[in-house]
């Protein structure tokens, strides 16, 4: 097996040596401000973002943790799949949405959108430092699910912590130099390497050990069917409730991912997005090959102790070398694609709104250069600050995140799960108040730590999912009654207050929150008309 | 369900006189996006109507090809909805409810020591705000 080892880990390095190399390229001839590094200039056109955002949804989870579910669990695997789809079919509305928003306004991050939108840079903030929290934990998985791949494509040659540092040092050498250009570049290579080794799986694994993918079928019909029905195989409440209203959050939420949202805002113009919602669905059609791998697996190694080896077992076991490598890197470039996207979105959240002063938007805000992209594009000294804070921010998150994966394996990892039922929590403040103009920056904030500590309680006291329906689900229904209803007393009471003075009468006190996210006058009755009207 | 709200085609019927100048006017009707609706609806479903193993298609298992179906189909529908859609053919941007009201200049505020107040650099909006040649309430929106 040395042999082979040492052919696998040749390859391997060589695979890191151009991805390094794309990526560095790629920003050849590029300026060298905030926005390019940030959101591409928003520059790119239809084909760079369908790679950059396939990319981004083919992680190194697909090939090990698809595959995994599938040869536990069996059906409930599918939602990965729904949920997809459907959050396409929400994003030709919403990519469109939040890209008209920010282009328009100069903006290059869900949480600069929020501070724009309500003119608040605290709640600006909060939406980052919720955005890192749950970003964080999703590199560390890339980390180590790099980890497992390489260490299973050399045959345990190379050890899970320096794949691990490996993958790090790749990932974050070319997004610091290159931003979202250089994962867009990387992307291409690795989308071309992902197509084409999980097309070879799906046709030769079930042919190598089964007859076919009819017998595949037959067999798990005939001995597994428990595997082929919701709940799926002693899954542990993965029903159909779990897969709708799971389905349901995550296709909504996944249009606010903060890694999402930096590849709508690269798009050169709105139709960019609405041909991409068109486009990429069908990417997805590759996510059940590793299902049908992992269900092979059921027949082949029924024993497996470690079900996310489930798709790497079959083909170590099945391939030459030379073929073993190329599935590896494939997996590893799906690990350091989204990791690389994952920490530019951590340095683009936390950059401008945390640490560079905000956008200007706040008008309680401190003076100073203004931090708004010029409409040129050019660098001014504010701007190239703020970019030098951003790429620091994304150099510690993917410190901490790799300090993770060596040091606390399992404890991060716990919080990945939940990231899709936090990140659900900051939909209304940055989704919802686009649409609805009555939402202000008390009830927004209020909404969203009522949803945040709702849905930590339902998962500390185990009771996610509950009664069979996502946790997420429940949390992000009591952020959008308490977001309601805060903003509602706010206008009430400010109406309250406007009258009173009016009248000429002791004016009742305005609530104390509720002095305006909105400042301009002619904007606060627009809130009120519209706030009577809508919801 | 609630949080599905974003993705209703809330346009059609809310007061917004103020169209953004250069954009689609606001109140283009867009009834094709209500489309968009399906995907999720074929997916939710699957476990409702479709949780079962016969009858098999093509030898698949039925609540698996129900999947496959669903996510063959749907990005057909929203090919459909970009076809149906008026903002789609004139490559017109999103109508931001949050926005009206803010554009016009006279109630923009201009946070002191700002040059630019909610209104925002609308010179990189580039090529993307032209309207398009067909009218705002171009009949073939919704009728085809």
């Amino acid at each position: 097996m040395t042999g082979s080892a040492a052919v696998a880990t040749t390859i391997f390095a060589l695979a890191m040596v151009v991805t390094l190399a794309v990526g560095l390229l790629s920003a050849r001839g590029r300026g060298k401000g905030l926005a390019e590094w940030s959101v591409s200039g928003r520059g790119l056109g239809v084909l760079f973002v369908w790679v950059l955002m396939a990319g981004e949804s083919y992680t190194s989870f697909s090939f090990l943790g698809t595959a995994g579910w599938s040869f536990s669990f069996g059906v409930p695997i599918l939602y990965l799949v729904a949920y997809l789809t459907v959050g396409f079919a929400v994003a030709y509305v919403v990519g469109p949405a939040l890209w008209t928003y920010a282009t328009r306004h100069g903006l290059i991050s869900i949480a600069d959108i929020a501070e724009h939108r309500f003119r608040s840079r605290p709640l600006g903030m909060l939406v980052a430092v919720v955005g890192t929290v749950f970003l964080v934990p999703y590199v560390q998985v890339q980390i180590q699910g790099m980890g497992v791949v390489v260490n299973a494509m050399t045959y345990g040659r190379v050890d899970l912590g320096l794949a691990a540092v490996v993958s790090f040092v790749v990932a974050e050498t070319f997004v610091l130099v290159s931003g979202l250009r250089g994962s867009a570049w990387v992307s291409a290579l690795k989308d071309v390497l992902a197509i084409a080794a999980v097309v070879f799986l799906a046709v030769y694994v079930p042919v190598h050990y089964l007859h076919g993918l009819g017998d595949l079928a037959h067999r798990m019909v005939a001995e597994k069917p428990g595997w082929l029905t919701f709940p799926g195989h002693e899954s542990g409440g993965l029903g159909g409730a779990w897969f709708v209203s799971t389905l349901l959050l995550n296709g909504v939420t996944i249009t606010v991912f903060p890694t999402t949202v930096a590849g709508y805002l690269s798009a050169r113009s709105p139709n960019t997005l609405r041909r991409n919602a068109m486009l990429l669905p069908w990417y997805q059609l590759l996510l059940f090959i590793p299902m049908l791998v992992g269900a092979t697996a059921l027949f082949v190694v029924p024993g497996l102790h470690n079900p996310d080896l489930a798709l790497f077992r079959l083909v170590t076991d099945s391939l030459p070398a030379p073929l073993v490598a190329l599935v590896g890197v494939a997996g590893a470039l799906s690990a350091i694609v989204p990791m690389s996207v994952f920490m530019l979105a951590i340095g683009t959240l936390c950059g401008r709104t945390l640490l560079g002063g905000g956008n200007g938007a706040d008008p309680r805000g401190s003076s100073g250069p203004v931090r708004r992209e010029s409409a040129k594009g050019d660098s001014s000294t504010g701007e190239l600050r703020v970019k030098r804070l951003s790429q620091l921010v994304c150099l510690l998150a993917g410190l901490v995140a790799l300090a993770g994966s060596l040091v606390y394996p399992n404890t991060l990892v716990q919080l990945s799960v939940l990231s899709y039922e936090g990140l659900a929590q900051v939909v209304p403040a940055v989704l919802l108040a686009l649409y609805w103009r009555g939402m202000t920056a008390p009830g927004a904030v209020a909404g969203m730590l009522a949803g945040l500590a709702a849905m930590t309680a339902l998962w500390a006291s185990g009771n996610d999912p509950w009664h069979g329906v996502n946790g997420g689900v429940l949390a992000l229904a009591l952020n959008l009654l308490v977001t309601l209803a805060v903003s509602r007393l706010g206008h009430r009471a400010r109406r309250g207050a406007r009258a009173g003075a009016a009248a000429g009468s002791d004016p009742p006190r305005p609530h104390p929150g509720a002095p305006g996210p909105v400042p301009e006058p002619a904007s606060d009755s627009a809130g009120e008309r519209t706030g009577g009207g809508e919801t | 369900m609630s949080s599905r709200a974003p993705e209703a085609p809330g346009t059609p019927g809310t007061p917004g006189e103020h169209g953004e100048a250069g954009a689609a006017p606001a109140r283009t009707r867009r009834p094709a996006l209500w489309l968009l609706l399906l995907p999720a609806a074929f997916f939710c479903a699957a476990p409702l109507v479709a949780n079962r193993i016969e009858p098999r298609v093509l030898g698949v298992p039925f609540l698996l090809a129900w999947t496959v179906a669903a996510t063959l189909l749907s990005p057909l529908v929203i090919w459909a909805v970009g076809r149906l859609d008026p903002l789609y053919r004139t490559g017109a941007a999103e109508p931001i409810p949050a926005d009206r009201g803010r554009t016009d200049g006279a109630v923009a505020p201009a946070p002191p020591g700002r040059p630019e107040g909610g209104t925002g650099p609308r010179g990189t909006e580039g090529g993307a705000y032209r309207s398009g040649p067909e009218g705002p309430n171009s009949p073939e929106g919704g009728a085809r």
